[in-house]
This record gives structure tokens, C-alpha cells and sequence, in this order.
């Protein structure tokens, strides 16, 4: 069996178009649990980065408080979108414990999420958490949008899985599966760790899929009509910050301008190659996913330690993965419990890391 | 085997699948359309430079239907032409003095905080830059405007160099505003930025009054290895005035 077909090709679905197949064709919803997990850690760790300074950042009465809101709406000052957010709920008059109980109600809301419990509404409250955390444009920084592109399509996935062909009962419609627990199996046996295809969870990947394509092609494109990305020195301006730099540092370095400029330029274009390249290898298996994967993971170091950065790296991250085939994951799923059960134990024996191999090879073969 | 992997997906109706594709397509359109739509450049133009509008059909459909109906209720609203891909014209921090009912300063208080994490300083980092975006002041026109009868002549807020390396803030006739060098005044979002940072620093040391001034330095480009400008290590101070809490 070719190792990168998709598993869902053996399932005899109606012979469409390559739309048909592109958007319609069922999915394990291994990718859309995984793309979960990985982005609820994002969120939790980019709200607990407030911890201690929550008021200052969001209240009515902290770095951009009531009155400079009413002030922007009333002049319509350009700046970055006010618009609506839940923390309005504890407004200036309103006692810190109040603030608090809304800053950590959304903590915990981003936990539940991650850990998969009641995903249909969980997802919803993520979404509505990680947009209410974007209202202050004191504080405003691009990537925190981008937390919210996530946050809207994981929101629109676990509204829809499972209502089709999840066989769920009434309160699982409701809630959400049991299946999409983090540690399902170990709770409800490994039945808990079997999910039927799904054709939401494909369609969502596929919209997350083109949207951060978008993304990364328009702002490698953006670079492009400023001439210092056409020069190649791009990256040297966050490398020599004016208030760090001194006299004799650049004297140091006037000996080696010419290898350092070599090299940034080379970096430089090799990243705008990758962004603006980006369709032409993001949706090819094999070797490819190297250069998917490994240049999101140069990007991700980049942008923290040049730029110094926190969010952009971990966004492109997550949304490069989540081109990954279901195979693909299943692999990767393999190779976990692999590792795993590689830990010594006091029972070493074949028999059980068989198993464990069969059992993801068995989630291919089926399908 | 579990009768859930058994068996197979039921297929979709023909329906569903117009209705998914008609969503997808137009979900994407949206969001590419808000891409096409910001303004482009600087380019060439004229011997100079100019910024260029986006393309009218991107225009007119993002901001009468899906900016104001669909992106900004599920806040999608960036436009991805990032702010950090421009490199920066300059560096900027900011230097809060907190006053006593008489005017003396009681404690001072610099932004970034060297002392703050990495996360409240990324924040502080932000605030700096959205105070230091200043936007050119139009200059006077060559022939005198006269104010309409029974009204003053209006004025207009620049940056005026008092002395050098320093710059307050000053109401200037319309017909008296500089045109060599070119007058520059803070953007409407930084003075609110200024006000509202001044305010809630008052609350929260009790201060009767904050003057904030803005220090801003330019780039360092590759050519300063070679041939350093001479001014390239001056410190600009911008004073944005003095807030008095109510």
C-alpha cells in the first residue's frame, strides 16, 4: 500500500472532481484532536503571560481604560478594532475580584478545551475567551489576531463534528464526544482512541489549510515593496537595536560587514523563498515535509531570537502541521507509543509493543 | 475491529456539499479580498514616493460588506501586511515623571522596564511604538487663509524643536505652520495612548500629575559600519505635556 495515500481513498465515496475530494472526502479526526491540544497549550501559555498584570492590560481602569475608549469611539481615531469582549463585563467600578473571577474562568475554559472536555461548547467559549483578550489597543500586537484565526476554526470544527457520522447520542450532540478526551483511552479503553471519519474535521483543515496560505504568501509579498528585504538587510536592523548599539561595536564589525551582510541576505531571501514558494510544497508528502516543517521550525527560532518575538513562531507552527495527512499522523501516533513503551518497565515482553504498533497501522488498514 | 471503524461514512447529500462549497468560497474570498485591499508601497512616483491605494473591487466589497458585516464581528480583521515586516524608521522608549500637588517629581518611571519579564516588556515594547508614530501636518498654503468673520484662525498641534534634541508640543496658526523642514505632529492614537497610559500610572501611584516624554532614536543602517552618520546616536526627546489627574 503507498505509504502517503490517503487512507479515506479506500472507501469507495462518490467518484467526484478534485473539489469534491479536496473538501468532501471523511477524515480521521486524529489531525483536528492534535491541532486542540496543541493550540490550547498556545492559548493557556499567551494568557497566563498576563498573569499578575491582567488588570493593568485589560480592565476599564488599567493601561487603556474607560474613558480613552469612549474617547477613540467618539473621534474614530485609527488605531487597532475595538469591539466587543467579555472583560467589559467588569467595568471600572466593578471589585478586582470580579476582574480576577473572569481571568481565570477563562483560564480554565482554555484548560477544559485542551483537554478535550465538552468540546461543543468548550470551543465556543475558547473562541469567545481568545477574542475578548484582543480589545486593547495599547497592548495590541498582531499575532494575538492570529490566535484568534485558530481559535475560530477549531470553534467551527467541534461545532460540526460528529453529527454526521459520529453516532452520538443526544448528550454527546450536546456536549461533545467522549472520544475527544486527551486521555480518553485511559479512561474508556482503547475503543475511546477509535474515531470515525469525519467530513467536518477535513473541511475545517482544508479552510485552515488555504487561510494560512493566504497569510504567509501576502506577507512575503508585503516584504517585497520595501527595499530593504529587495537589499537583503532586513535582518540586520532587529540585530542592531539603536538604543544597544554603540560607536564601537560597529567599528568591531566594520571587519566582517561584508560575510555578515553575505549571510543575512542569504537567510533573508531563503525565508522569503519559503513564504512566497509556500503553495507550491505545503501540500506534498515525502521529502517535502521537510521543508514545510523544518522552515517553520527556522521561522519560529528566527522570530523569537532576532525579533524577539513570542507568537508568530508557534502560530506558523500549528498551521504548518496541520497539513499533515491523516497518515502522516497516524505515523506520528506510531512513533509516540513507540517511544513510550520503549520506557523500561518491570514486565519487558514483545507481545504489547506489537500490539501497539498493529493498532496504528490497524486505524490505516481499515480505511 | 469496532463496529464505529466498521462501518463506512455515510456520503453527503448534494446539498450540503453546495451549501460547504458556497461557504468555503465565499469565507476565503473574504479573507483575500481584506489582503488585496490595504494600501501598497512606498514606490517611485513623480521623483518621489507614494503610497498606492489597493484595488477598487477589493475597496468596495471589503468595506461595505465583509469587513463590517462578517470580519470585524468574528475579529479577523488583520489585513497580514505586518507592521514587524516593515523595518522600523526608529527605536523608542518612554519616561513617565509622576508629580506632587506642587509639581515636583516624585518618581520617575522608564518603559520597556528592564526589570519587567519578557512578556509585560514585549507589552511595554508595543505601547513605546504606538506612542511614537507621528504623521505629517499639511503645510501652509502659499496664500494666506483668512479666518471666517467671528471666528479665530484655526490652529493645528506640531512638534516644535524648543531647543536641540527636544520637542513639546505647540498650537500654530494654520498659515504658520513650517514648511522647511516639514512640520510632523504625534498621530491621534498616540496622544490618547499618552493620555490614557498618564492617567492610569496616576491612579496607580497616586500621583497628582505625569508629564510623559517619548526618547527616540534612529536606525542603525550597514552603511553606518562603514561611514557612521553623525547624528546617528542622538537622542530625540518628544514631551508630550503634562497630565493633571482630576
Amino acid at each position: 500500500m503507498p505509504s502517503d495515500r490517503f487512507p479515506a481513498d479506500n472507501i469507495d465515496v462518490e467518484a467526484g472532481n478534485a473539489w469534491t475530494r479536496f473538501w468532501f472526502t471523511p477524515a480521521p479526526t486524529t489531525g483536528l484532536h492534535a491541532l486542540r491540544v496543541l493550540a490550547g497549550v498556545l492559548f493557556c501559555a499567551w494568557l497566563l503571560s498576563f498573569m499578575g498584570h491582567e488588570r493593568a492590560f485589560f480592565s476599564l481602569d488599567g493601561w487603556f481604560d474607560k474613558e480613552a475608549y469612549q474617547e477613540a469611539q467618539r473621534q474614530t481615531v485609527p488605531m487597532a478594532p475595538l469591539g466587543w469582549s467579555i472583560l467589559y463585563l467588569a467595568d471600572a467600578n466593578t471589585a478586582h475580584s470580579t476582574f480576577l473571577g473572569l481571568y481565570w474562568s477563562s483560564i480554565a475554559v482554555l484548560v477544559l478545551f485542551t483537554l478535550g472536555v465538552a468540546t461543543r461548547i468548550t470551543s465556543v467559549l475558547t473562541w469567545v475567551v481568545v477574542v475578548s483578550f484582543l480589545g486593547n489597543p495599547a497592548i495590541s500586537y498582531e499575532a494575538d489576531y492570529l490566535l484568534a484565526i485558530l481559535a475560530f476554526y477549531l470553534m467551527f470544527a467541534y461545532l460540526l463534528v460528529g453529527h454526521w457520522n459520529g453516532g452520538l447520542t443526544i448528550w454527546e450532540q450536546v456536549l461533545g464526544s467522549p472520544r475527544d478526551l486527551l486521555f480518553g483511552s485511559a479512561l474508556f479503553g482503547a475503543s475511546a482512541r477509535e474515531r470515525p471519519l469525519s467530513y467536518a474535521a477535513n473541511g475545517v483543515m482544508r479552510l485552515v489549510q488555504l487561510h494560512f496560505a493566504i497569510i504567509i504568501v501576502t506577507s512575503g509579498l508585503h516584504k517585497l515593496q520595501m527595499g530593504d528585504w529587495w537589499a537583503g538587510v532586513a535582518l540586520w536592523y532587529p540585530l542592531h537595536p539603536p538604543f544597544l548599539t554603540t560607536a564601537e561595536s560597529l567599528q568591531r564589525e566594520a571587519g566582517s560587514a561584508i560575510p555578515t551582510l553575505f549571510v543575512l541576505s542569504l537567510i533573508q531571501y531563503a525565508a522569503l523563498a519559503w513564504q512566497i514558494g509556500f503553495p507550491l510544497f505545503a501540500w506534498r508528502t515525502g521529502w517535502w515535509r521537510g521543508i514545510l516543517l523544518g522552515g517553520a521550525l527556522l521561522g519560529w527560532l528566527g522570530v523569537f531570537f532576532i525579533y524577539k518575538m513570542p507568537l508568530f513562531g508557534p502560530f506558523v507552527m500549528l498551521c504548518s502541521l496541520s497539513y499533515l495527512t491523516p497518515n502522516e499522523w497516524a505515523r506520528l501516533g506510531s512513533f509516540g507509543r513507540q517511544a513510550a513503551s520503549a520506557v523500561p518497565s518491570s514486565k519487558t515482553s514483545a507481545e504489547p509493543k506489537k500490539s501497539i504498533v498493529l493498532a496504528g497501522n490497524e486505524n490505516i488498514k481499515k480505511f | 475491529m469496532s463496529s464505529m471503524q466498521a462501518r463506512p461514512p455515510r456520503p453527503l447529500p448534494r446539498g450540503l456539499k453546495i451549501v460547504g462549497s458556497i461557504f468555503a468560497v465565499g469565507h476565503l474570498t473574504a479573507i483575500l479580498l481584506l489582503a488585496l485591499e490595504p494600501q501598497s508601497g512606498p514606490w517611485p512616483f513623480y521623483g518621489g514616493e507614494t503610497m498606492m491605494e489597493g484595488p477598487q473591487f477589493a475597496k468596495s466589497i471589503t468595506s461595505t460588506l465583509t469587513y463590517p458585516y462578517y470580519l470585524q464581528p468574528l475579529r479577523m480583521t488583520h489585513n497580514y501586511h505586518f507592521m514587524a515586516n516593515r523595518p522600523a524608521p526608529y527605536a523608542a522608549y518612554f519616561v513617565v515623571h509622576l508629580k506632587d500637588e506642587f509639581g515636583g517629581v516624585i518618581q520617575t518611571l522608564k518603559f520597556p522596564d528592564a526589570k519587567a519579564n519578557f512578556w509585560v516588556r514585549h507589552r511595554q515594547e508595543i505601547l513605546a511604538r504606538g506612542l511614537a508614530e507621528d504623521q505629517p501636518v499639511p503645510p501652509a498654503r502659499i496664500t494666506e487663509q483668512l479666518p471666517a468673520a467671528g471666528k479665530e484662525m484655526p490652529t493645528v498641534e506640531i512638534w516644535d524643536m524648543s531647543e536641540p534634541g527636544t520637542l513639546h508640543l505647540k498650537h500654530v496658526d494654520e498659515n504658520k505652520v513650517p514648511r522647511n523642514p516639514p512640520a510632523v505632529r504625534p498621530t491621534e492614537g498616540a496622544k490618547l495612548l499618552a493620555q490614557a497610559y498618564m492617567r492610569h500610572l496616576c491612579r496607580e501611584h497616586r500621583a497628582r500629575s505625569a508629564e510623559l516624554v517619548r526618547h527616540t532614536r534612529e536606525k542603525v543602517t550597514p552603511t553606518d559600519m562603514i561611514a557612521p552618520r553623525p547624528e546617528l546616536f542622538d537622542e530625540l526627546k518628544s514631551h508630550f505635556g503634562d497630565y493633571r489627574a482630576k
